[in-house]
């Protein structure tokens, strides 16, 4: 429309929508699309328990093929007025009062770009708690292009619709017609395999809480992350708040040990209990810069942080939730605590790798320090002490060693004389070398 | 061979003179905390000069002395004059990590060498990320401009500190032109507090109620020759709240306190003892015109420091 009183005229800026979808699914991993889905079913979940904290009779079912992709919940359903207003808006409208709708779904975006990554057909069948409401959002992204508008079609839901298809309260996703790359991976076996590993560490949390993920007919196993935690060992646990005018963030960080594994060895970084990254070992978690690179002396180091807010997007990850933005101030600041606490469980890992190298035990031999953390109780982490802040506490690897009953000698002679006396013992190593003459020793002079 | 071994750091004048303003800024940390809430850690060595000083003048009883020459335990153990001392035989940066920063503390990292990027990873990250408002800093670092006969061939001496302290860590205005003569002390209290207000602070006040905000306010910033250029940079970490109390500890009023860019210079003048005493009858007024015959110059240094001016006396204890 130009204006002829002023001269001024407007220029079309409009989105494309073929340019947009592109836009919004190009850094989409498929492995991401389908946590989108449960995403959304975990909202509705936290949304009508009364204890967030307890998910349990809830489920999410998520059946997966080369065909099609369906994701069904019995979490609440979603109101029509969600719907309507605010779940299919591309971007998150400014919400006045009242809390959010969501604790996860945080950028309005992931639901549907998940959709349009995965196929051209979506069917969304929901049937809301508060008020038996049931009816159905259907897309065909082909069509849906072809026209000017921006809105899509709900329409309300019979018994006798063969698309009513719940028996309780809740929502059901399908999506048909998927996309090449789609129908390959979804068909893989392999990829379904690595999907389930993939949903039961993000949402771990989650299982842990109750819920239920059923992937292809089986359900996730939650598999804890845990720490040593007993009479030697504490891990440690700091919690800060980071005020800021809308939300606040709640910061809950503990740091300690857990078995030796170079693949687990890392940190954890959750938001709203959604895992973003899994046994990080690079520099956004503080690794090579300023802590040391990883090393094997701290395949043991477990670090979990989770940035709680009920403002999802005040929380430090991005649109995907696969990575963190470093330039949040919140994580910033939470980075400079896990980096204090990395440091004293470091410090330790340390001390324990150069006393045993100087003690020089076989291989597969503990220290006695290393035996202790064998031996130890390892307890998950959720279930971990947070009765108050704590710093990362170990016994002192020395007096452990002088604690110990046993004794350890190393010392070094020429290896010629060594093997002479191999061969007079007819032992195979210079450890029996140096036992066998140690006995010899001992019953000959000491124990008469 | 650790340096211990090698000079008796109390023959050390300029070391003397830096020693005693340092002890005569921290009187005034009492108007942040009482002294006895104060923790000291510093690098005791073998003979403990600082923490001789602030135990008796103030009263600080709780001391950490870090060393990482292990062999020599039982020496260190030896030395200690107090049993308020603890030893943490440990390289100090990993000895930082183990403290529990739950006092004010006060930290000098008296090092010889000159500054390295595993300090601004490491110790000073500590420091400034758990240290309490009220806690100051201090750090001694060895500012001797490399010589080309020091540098590899085609490095200039700007690549050498972007490999010394990692390239990050330099700020883009340092020019190698900066780095001759007193200007590697300069550069380094520049990268200083560069990465104490971005790497350190500004994190830590991220999400952090106005008043509860830290700040970091230098104080000193010393350069000093006994053998070789040493720079003392150094100030004190702060919460808004605590403005008033800052204001009334009135640090500026010392002249040695240096807020800003400019170096301030201990030199000591070389004089007999009857030169110094006898500028010292017109001190603090008018020293020039005094008749001692010695150049102004060697005057105007003796009035900077005349207060601290260290005087030895060999004897028999």
């Amino acid at each position: 429309m130009s204006d002829s009183d002023t001269g001024t005229f407007d220029i079309d800026a409009h989105p494309v929508k073929e340019f947009f979808i592109e836009i919004i699914t190009r850094d989409v991993k498929l492995i991401d699309t389908v946590p989108e889905f449960v995403d959304n079913s975990i909202d509705g979940a936290t949304r009508i328990a009364d204890d967030e904290e307890d998910l349990s009779g809830l489920y999410v079912r998520i059946e997966a093929d080369s065909d099609e992709i369906t994701i069904k919940d019995n979490c609440g359903g979603i109101p029509r007025d969600l719907a309507e207003n605010y779940a299919f808006r591309f971007g998150r409208p400014d919400m006045e009062g009242g809390d959010l709708p969501s604790k996860i779904g945080k950028f309005g975006v992931g639901m549907k770009r998940s959709f349009f990554r995965l196929g051209d057909n979506f069917l969304l069948e929901t049937h809301y708690h508060g008020n038996d409401e049931k009816y159905v959002i259907e897309i065909n992204s082909e069509e849906w292009k072809q026209h000017n508008e921006w809105n899509f079609t709900g329409e309300p839901l019979e018994e006798n619709d063969s698309r009513c298809t719940l028996d309780e309260s809740g929502t059901r996703i399908q999506i048909t017609d998927l996309h090449d790359s789609a129908r390959e991976n979804f068909g893989d076996d392999l990829f379904i395999s690595k999907l389930r590993s993939h949903l039961v560490s993000e949402f771990s949390m989650f299982l842990n809480r109750g819920l239920e993920i059923i992937l292809n007919n089986e359900g996730l196993g939650y598999s804890p992350l845990e720490m040593l935690e007993d009479d030697n060992f504490k891990p440690a646990f700091r919690t800060f708040n980071f005020e800021q005018e809308e939300a606040d963030i709640e910061v809950d960080i503990r740091a300690g040990l857990g078995e030796a594994d170079p693949d687990k060895a890392g940190w954890y970084v959750f938001c709203n209990g959604r895992l973003v990254l899994e046994a990080d070992q690079s520099k956004i978690t503080g690794w090579g810069d300023p802590l040391p690179k990883y090393h094997n002396d701290f395949a043991r180091f477990r670090g979990m942080i989770n940035f709680k807010s009920s403002d999802p997007g005040a929380l430090p990850w991005n649109t995907t939730k696969t990575d963190i933005n470093p330039d949040s101030g919140v994580y910033q600041r939470g980075k400079q605590k896990m980096i204090t606490v990395t440091r004293s469980v470091f410090n330790f890992l340390r001390e324990v790798s150069s006393q045993k190298s100087d003690m020089d035990l076989a291989q597969g031999e503990n220290s006695p320090i290393e035996q202790r953390i064998n031996s130890g109780e390892y307890i998950d982490i959720n279930e971990m002490d947070t009765s108050e802040e704590r710093d990362f506490t170990a016994p002192d690897p020395e007096e452990v060693e002088e604690e110990d009953e046993v004794g350890y000698i190393n010392y070094s002679r020429s290896k010629e004389r060594i093997e002479d006396i191999k061969g007079e013992l007819g032992v195979g190593t210079y450890k029996e070398v140096g036992v066998e003459t140690f006995e010899y020793f001992y019953s000959d002079n000491i124990e008469e | 061979m650790p340096s211990y071994d090698d000079i008796n750091f109390r023959l050390r004048p300029a070391k003397s003179i830096e020693r005693k303003m340092m002890a005569e800024l921290l009187q005034k940390a009492v108007h942040l905390h009482p002294h006895q809430d104060y923790r000291y850690i510093g690098f005791g060595s073998i003979f403990f000069t600082e923490f001789r000083v602030l135990h008796q003048k103030y009263g600080i009883n709780d001391m950490v002395s870090i060393e990482r020459v292990f062999q020599d335990e039982e020496r260190f153990e030896f030395n200690s004059p107090y049993s308020c001392i603890d030893l943490i035989l440990k390289d100090s940066k990993d000895a930082l990590s183990e403290i529990d920063w739950d006092k004010p503390t006060i930290l000098w990292l008296d090092y010889e060498t000159c500054l390295q990027e595993s300090m601004i990873d490491n110790e000073f990250q500590v420091f400034f990320s758990e240290a309490p408002p009220g806690s100051f800093f201090f750090t001694t670092l060895n500012a001797v401009p490399d010589t080309d006969r020091s540098l590899e061939e085609d490095e200039s001496r700007l690549d050498r500190l972007k490999k010394e302290i990692g390239s990050d860590n330099v700020p883009d205005a340092i020019d190698d032109s900066d780095l001759f003569g007193n200007g590697k002390a300069k550069a380094y209290r520049k990268i200083l507090s560069n990465v104490i207000d971005s790497y350190y602070l500004r994190p830590r006040n991220k999400g952090v109620a106005e008043e509860d905000k830290i700040k970091f306010q230098q104080l000193v910033n010393f350069e000093y020759e006994d053998d070789a250029k040493m720079m003392t940079f150094g100030g004190v970490l702060y919460s808004k709240n605590m403005t008033d109390s800052i204001e009334k500890a009135n640090f500026e009023k010392f002249e040695f306190v240096e807020k800003g860019s400019d170096l301030f210079k201990i030199e000591n003048p070389n004089l007999t003892l009857v030169e110094a005493r006898s500028l010292d009858e017109a001190l603090p007024d008018e020293p020039i015109s005094n008749e001692v015959p010695i150049s102004d110059d060697k005057k105007e240094m003796y009035e900077k420091i005349y207060r601290y001016y260290p005087s030895f006396v060999e004897t028999e204890l």
